[in-house]
């Protein structure tokens, strides 16, 4: 045979490109050549610009440079494990795994890829603890799953990279925190692997990168930035009549007429809303509009069956859907080519997210992303072009790293303990390597430690407790019972108390939060899935419904909707405000918004950034306070609290109040003593952490953060939905978990996170300090207007009003109780 | 929890001088007997046994809040509605140590019960602990005993039970005071809420023509059901 010369690794990739008809990019090449060099590193760029063949043909090339005598090459034979290729959602890793065979099969590569994620099937799984492929696509909880099976290890410590995809989704997250502590131990058990990242742009990309590659990496690290050359043309619908009052209750649907008209223009369009419930109205909506479109347009959001998902979504790559109606469900992962218009519905809340949704049109190299903007309400115009400001500006939120959650480290811990045992000064170092734990403290440390093995720090208060056992200062796990729990617990970091909905003859529709069924009566209908469908019976955690006719009685309201305003879009925000205060209107939104400040300015003022606007007014209701800081809501909440409580220890008083991403408003039934107030320090950022606690219902908002704390730490037993619960007697809820550890164990540390966790995440308390220090820098502009303004209105028709009150709850209770009896005397 | 003081709610139902204290328990001066429901004693053992971290005293304080209540109201009988253990492994040697404990302070009162659905696996009682086990819907003076509700007729003018954990999640228009554990008067069947302290509530919604005493930490109060609770708009009769 005559020895023909392989052509080189680089110009078998090249002629990869040209039979696809591109070309590598510079960045492409420089990761190559990193890669090469052993390096480590993050790429980052907006979506659709080439970033997975950027990362993925690093290791390619370099097995190419390994193997170069194709006769070698044994499809039969495939190369034992080099790569893995980390997803943040589990229905991503189908077409990521494609994506990465396609220039495997081009090359004719002997490589194998597969996929190992919760959905994988079990005979398939239990294959690769045997033999694991070339490459492995899977999911944070399913990495750390593996980590449980001792003898993957030695395979893992093969590993010549590890691939971590949409980083920026995971980044500032507990599974985000998982894949740190399970990247620390594949760089344990190789310290030579090389780690990569893929991301969008962030305002923190350095940050991002060292929390990627942590402490304990021995390359070099590269941050590099994918091609800039993605066009965005980003346009809004101003509707026809402008209210002058704006109010949010509507959620913009009487622009269906102008959306369908887009939708028209276009081959096909994503429809992008803030919450689940108002994909299924405006899905309704349109379908009402055009009835020809049936069939033709569909929706998508995280709690649908996978199988609806995945039928939406070949729909859209085919391009056989004209429109998709979708929630943050569609924000990530594979092209859909076909898409040529995204439609985004209400406040995109952040100017990374709007930029993100963009990059889903035009999901090609070279082509440009269009976004058209639908204002639910007049004032999100103004975010609009604030947004497009700051766009401009490059002025993109940075991701809020998360500080050492216990529950999390418990659960690795555990995890370890199961996959081959561990000393404690061992995996104390491996952790602090993480970004996120490496100021953990060793009193911490210890606390895990006898959390799970003892039950919790004081001895005497949890005896017969059996999870980790620990031998001679060797920590691991001997009942199998243990393991199988563990086991079953580590996917559960995301997943809410849900149930699944089905039909009675079978078909799964989704799942929808336990706490919204439990509300709903026999007999009732709800929109879901887009159906009208109708509750028959709920059991062994599944809601059976069937189709129904007629009209909603309601619309499921999943969790998870209380995103705020992020602080970049805020800032850009108070900006546009203080150019229109200065008569100064750029742009079409803020040309449109003409009339609104018109009146806001001659009853009150548009304020500048360097002013708080403060407007009194008294209604038949009682006396009014609104403030406008333009913080986001989050922050608005902790603010109205502690306002509220500092103005009830000038006089004793009861506050109702309500807040939005642009202020809040406090009602007393008498005068409110501002003025007194402020000079005793109500925007004084000093004593803060103890005036919230004061403040609030903290236990309330504690208990809420608990529920995700006590399942990552293993308290609870997670029932899929749909599977019968097999061990009754061992659940409980968080709540119940909460309450005994307060009244028997009020020095355990998962308390202490949860009440950290609600001033980090429920109350960014960072932002709120900052914001008062802002207000406190800034003049007091106080008016007296003669009519509620077109800024107040919002929040006076808001319904969500919390009560700071310091009354018992006897007490409490017995006003609750005579005002129910005058109502029913008034009813009878 | 502090010491309560002792606040009982005194109601006539179906021809029952009743008294409902905030300790959970309901109370029949004329017959000097306290009943209550669903001790669940030892279920923090139990989660401690399969490796789930829950710290102890739950089971001393429901023991001594009982205990509480038999010294105040100068009981002479103790009725208890079912679900007196978790599980088998509920029965751990210091729970079985404070019970024993419990029975010998009040040697002089009749321990009547019914069994409930969690007592049915839990093997054999320590001898020395006298309780007498009654069969289901058994009628003491006129009231009849049990653990589960039930739809069908009833034998006595009323019926105690428990099994449900009934709390009640209190709403006005303006505020919310959150759930609370119940009494809850069905027709002739009175629902107990539950002693046990890591036991956990169901939330349930009364019909309008039934009534409910709210627990708060010292007293009980009556609450009127909202007609509203069950007309929602739109909503089709069952």
């Amino acid at each position: 045979m005559k020895n023909v010369k392989s052509p080189s690794p680089i110009a078998t990739v090249n002629s990869y490109f040209a039979s696809i008809c591109w070309r590598p990019f510079q960045f492409q090449r420089s990761v190559w050549k990193a890669y090469a060099n052993g390096c480590s590193g993050l790429v980052h760029s907006a979506t659709g610009t080439g970033k997975t063949l950027a990362v993925w043909l690093g290791p390619i090339l370099q097995w190419l440079a390994e193997n170069p005598n194709r006769e070698l090459w044994n499809p039969k034979k495939p190369p034992s494990l080099r790569v893995m290729w980390i997803t943040p959602l589990r229905a991503l890793a189908g077409d990521t795994a494609a994506a990465l065979l396609a220039p495997i099969n081009a090359m004719n590569m002997p490589w194998q890829v597969e996929m190992r994620t919760g959905d994988s099937k079990a005979s398939t799984k239990a294959k690769q603890l045997v033999r694991l492929p070339t490459a492995l696509v899977t999911t944070p909880e399913s990495l750390s799953l593996m980590l449980t099976h001792e003898k993957l290890l030695p395979s893992f410590a093969e590993l010549e990279c590890v691939i971590v995809d949409e980083w920026h989704e995971l980044l500032g997250t507990k599974r985000g925190v998982q894949t740190e502590l399970a990247l620390a131990r594949l760089r344990k058990l190789n310290p030579k692997i090389r780690t990569w990242g893929l991301s969008a742009t962030l305002g923190n990309i350095q940050q991002a990168c060292d929390t990627l590659v942590g402490s304990n990496s021995l390359n070099e690290v590269n941050v590099i930035r994918g091609s800039e050359t993605k066009r965005i043309k980003l346009d809004s619908l101003i509707p026809k009549k402008i209210d002058k009052f704006p109010w949010s209750g509507h959620i913009g649907t009487n622009m269906v007429r102008q959306v369908v008209d887009q939708i028209d223009q276009v081959k096909s369009a994503l429809i992008f809303t803030n919450t689940r419930s108002q994909t299924e109205i405006w899905y309704q909506q349109l379908l009402k509009a055009r009835p020809d479109w049936a069939g033709r347009i569909a929706l998508h959001h995280g709690s649908l069956d996978t199988t609806v998902r995945t039928w939406v979504e070949n729909g859209l790559r085919d391009g056989k859907l004209r429109a998709v109606v979708c929630t943050s469900s569609l924000d990530l992962g594979v092209d859909f080519t076909a898409v040529d218009r995204v439609i985004q519905v209400g406040s995109p809340k952040g100017v990374a997210r709007l930029l993100q949704r963009a990059g889903r049109s035009g999901h090609q190299p070279g082509v440009a992303s269009q976004l058209t903007f639908v204002p639910t309400h007049a004032l999100e115009l103004v975010e609009f072009a604030a947004a497009q400001d700051a766009i401009r500006q490059g002025h993109l939120e940075a991701r809020l790293m998360l500080e050492r959650p216990l529950d999390v480290l418990a659960q690795h811990a555990v995890t370890i303990a199961i996959g081959g045992g561990f000393r404690s000064e061992d995996l104390l170092r491996e952790i602090r390597t993480t970004q996120s734990y490496r100021s953990l403290t060793d009193t911490e440390w210890q606390w895990i430690l006898d959390f799970i093995v003892h039950g919790g720090s004081s001895l005497s208060a949890y005896p017969d407790f059996h999870r980790v056992e620990c031998t001679d200062g060797f920590f691991s796990v001997k009942q199998r019972r243990t393991m199988t729990m563990h086991r079953m617990n580590i996917g559960t970091i995301v997943s809410d108390a849900s149930m699944s909905v089905r039909y009675l003859k079978g078909a799964t529709l989704g799942t929808v939060e336990e706490y919204f069924l439990a509300r709903l009566e026999k007999g009732e209908r709800f929109l879901f899935a887009g159906r009208l469908v109708e509750l028959v019976m709920i059991r062994d955690n599944v809601a059976y419904v069937k189709r129904a006719k007629g009209e909603p009685d309601s619309v499921p309201r999943w969790m998870g909707g209380r995103m705020p305003l992020s602080s970049e879009l805020s800032a850009a925000l108070r900006l546009q405000l203080q150019q229109a205060a200065d008569g100064v209107l750029t742009g079409r939104e803020m040309k449109a918004l003409k009339g609104l400040f018109e009146i806001q300015k001659k009853w009150s003022v548009v304020p500048r950034t360097d002013e708080l606007l403060i407007e009194r007014i008294e209604t038949k209701t009682g006396h009014q306070v609104f403030l406008f800081p333009f913080e986001g809501r989050l922050v608005h909440e902790g603010m109205a609290a502690l306002f509220a409580y500092r103005l009830s220890r000038v006089q004793k008083t009861t506050f109702t109040m309500a807040c939005n991403d642009y202020g809040i408003v406090l009602q007393s039934p008498t005068d409110i003593p501002l003025d007194k107030a402020i000079t005793a320090g109500l925007f004084s950022s000093q004593n803060l952490i103890e005036d919230i606690f004061a403040s609030m219902n903290s236990t309330e908002m504690a208990k809420r953060q608990f529920r995700q704390i006590a399942r990552v730490a293993g308290l609870i037993q997670p029932g899929y939905p749909g599977q019968r619960k097999s061990a009754n007697h061992i659940q409980a809820s968080s709540n119940l978990f909460f309450d005994v550890f307060c009244e028997y164990d009020p020095e355990n540390l998962l308390l202490e996170q949860s009440r950290r966790e609600v001033l980090e995440q429920q109350l960014e308390v960072t932002r709120l300090k900052s914001a008062l220090e802002r207000i406190q820098a800034s003049r007091l502009t106080i008016v007296n207007p003669p009519h509620v303004t077109p800024l107040s209105f919002p929040l006076l028709v808001d319904k969500l009003r919390e009560r700071v009150s310091s009354e018992s709850l006897a007490d409490r209770v017995a006003r609750m109780q005579s005002m129910l009896e005058k109502s029913a005397e008034q009813d009878a | 929890m502090p010491d309560l003081s002792y606040i009982p709610t005194r109601t006539k139902i179906h021809g029952f001088e009743l008294e409902f204290m905030p300790q959970c328990g309901l109370y029949w001066p004329s017959m000097r007997t306290l009943f209550v429901a669903d001790t669940h004693f030892g279920k923090d053992a139990t989660f401690r046994s399969s490796g789930i971290a829950v710290p102890q005293g739950g089971t001393a304080d429901t023991v001594a809040s009982l205990s509480k209540m038999l010294t105040e109201t100068k009981a002479t009988r103790l009725v208890l509605l079912g679900d007196m253990f978790h599980a088998r492994s509920s029965l751990a040697p210091a729970v079985r140590e404070l019970l024993a404990g419990f029975f010998e302070a009040h040697a002089a009162i009749r321990f009547s019960m019914v069994l409930g659905n969690h007592d049915r696996n839990i093997g054999k009682l320590p001898k020395d602990w006298s309780i007498e086990v009654l069969d289901e819907d058994t009628c003491i003076d006129g009231i009849q005993i049990a653990h589960h509700p039930t739809d069908s007729d009833l034998k006595c003018e009323l019926r105690l039970c428990g099994h449900v954990h009934p709390s009640y999640r209190l709403n006005t228009v303006v505020e919310s005071a959150g759930k609370l554990p119940c009494f809850w008067l069905s027709g002739r069947q009175l629902i107990l809420p539950a002693i046990g302290r890591f036991t956990g509530t169901h939330s349930i919604r009364p019909r309008p023509q039934d009534r409910l005493w709210v627990i708060t930490p010292n007293q009980v109060m009556e609450i009127p059901i909202p007609p509203n609770e069950f007309n929602k708009k739109n909503r089709r009769s069952p």
